[in-house]
């Protein structure tokens, strides 16, 4: 090894002058430190979630091909009801509003009370879309639409409870952030939890759209 | 106190000019992260859970869930998650391996195999290649 392999790096100056902030909601100059030390949790979160929706697109993409595949068991039209998916929908696109409304109070409001309303309202409306989404499975199940039944049912039941089971964590994960805010207050954790929370719900929502899209009313047209 | 680096092999490049091993011009905390049995709890539980699955042991997946879940909430309720080396400690560690170094002879390549050998080389360039 000798000395004429030295390979100077240029040091990009520029970078550090301008730095990034996280996608998604800026919280404004008051919580400029959070956003400093958190950017990377966020954008981290970001990362979790794309690698999220490439599993329900491949869900999505298995059940539009298994839609003939009923191996003469029931179908779209004998399992689902257009009124209580309407409703779920509803409840869902409701809740949507109620945490954007959470995260203007974040960002907007020095107290805690209407942060925390409007987080339980988005909880309680998360809460009664499963409540929905169970009674539905429910009636299914009494029609003989069981995962086992045909290809065609394995799929439905692969995409859709996997979207319940990501919003009955979401709902967990509010109540554990409101008990945080309750010991230690609005910290930079708590911010910073409420602001990954909200990009989860809101791709939840996302998500159901498409459920309600392809799978309800794609099935019943 | 991030490392410098201008040039591949930096540090054998140092070697090369005997100008390793040397001191920072200051010295600054170092934050770690601080330990987490997170880890430890997540192996046991999601092994449990497993072996259920496998031997349609549901108690046991159940309890293993429940036990995972409490677990992650709990740590979110951790607020001391990083412990900081004191630039001082850095310093004390820092600069008495330098003293160390320094108190070292530095052999050839051929005492390698000798017990003469503490593992400081004599500068490449100055012949410890044969």
């Amino acid at each position: 090894m000798s000395q004429n392999n030295v390979i100077p790096i240029e040091h990009n100056a520029t970078q550090d002058a301008q730095k990034t902030r996280h996608p998604g909601l800026n919280l404004g100059p008051a919580h400029a430190h959070e956003e400093d030390t958190r950017e990377e949790m966020v954008f981290g979160f970001w990362v979790f979630m794309m690698s999220d929706l490439i599993i329900f697109g491949l869900l999505f993409a298995t059940y539009v091909t298994m839609l003939g595949g009923t191996a003469g068991g029931p179908g779209p039209s004998e399992l689902f009801e257009m009124k209580s998916a309407f409703i779920e929908t509803m409840l869902l696109l409701a809740s949507s509003f109620t945490f954007g409304m959470a995260s203007l109070a974040l960002k907007y409001r020095e107290d805690r009370t209407r942060l925390v309303f409007w987080l339980v309202v988005t909880l309680l409306l998360g809460v009664a879309f499963l409540f929905f989404e169970l009674k539905d499975f429910h009636t299914m199940f009494d029609n003989g639409g069981v995962p086992s039944r045909s290809g065609y049912l394995s799929a439905f039941f692969s995409l859709v409870p996997l979207h319940g089971l990501h919003v009955t964590g979401a709902c967990i994960w509010l109540v554990a952030l409101l008990g945080q805010l309750a010991v230690y207050g609005l910290d930079a954790p708590v911010k910073t939890g409420i602001l990954r929370l909200a990009i989860l719900w809101h791709f939840l929502d996302i998500v159901w759209i498409g459920i309600f899209s392809l799978v309800y009313l794609g099935g019943l047209s | 106190m991030l490392p410098e680096i201008y040039s591949i092999d930096a540090f054998m490049t140092e070697k090369d000019r005997g100008q390793g091993w040397q001191a920072p011009d200051r010295y600054e905390d170092i934050e770690m992260p601080a330990n987490s049995a997170l880890g430890v709890v997540i192996a046991i539980t999601g092994l449990a859970m497993a072996f259920g699955l496998v031997w349609y042991m549901w108690w046991l997946v159940i309890a293993a869930g429940l036990v995972t879940l409490v677990a992650i909430i709990a740590r979110g309720f951790v607020r001391q998650t990083t412990r900081t080396i004191s630039a001082s400690e850095v310093q004390r560690t820092h600069e008495h391996w330098l003293e160390q170094v320094r108190r070292t002879t530095p052999i050839n390549r051929s005492q390698e195999q000798t017990t003469a050998n503490h593992g400081l080389p004599v500068p490449p360039i100055e012949g410890a290649v044969q």
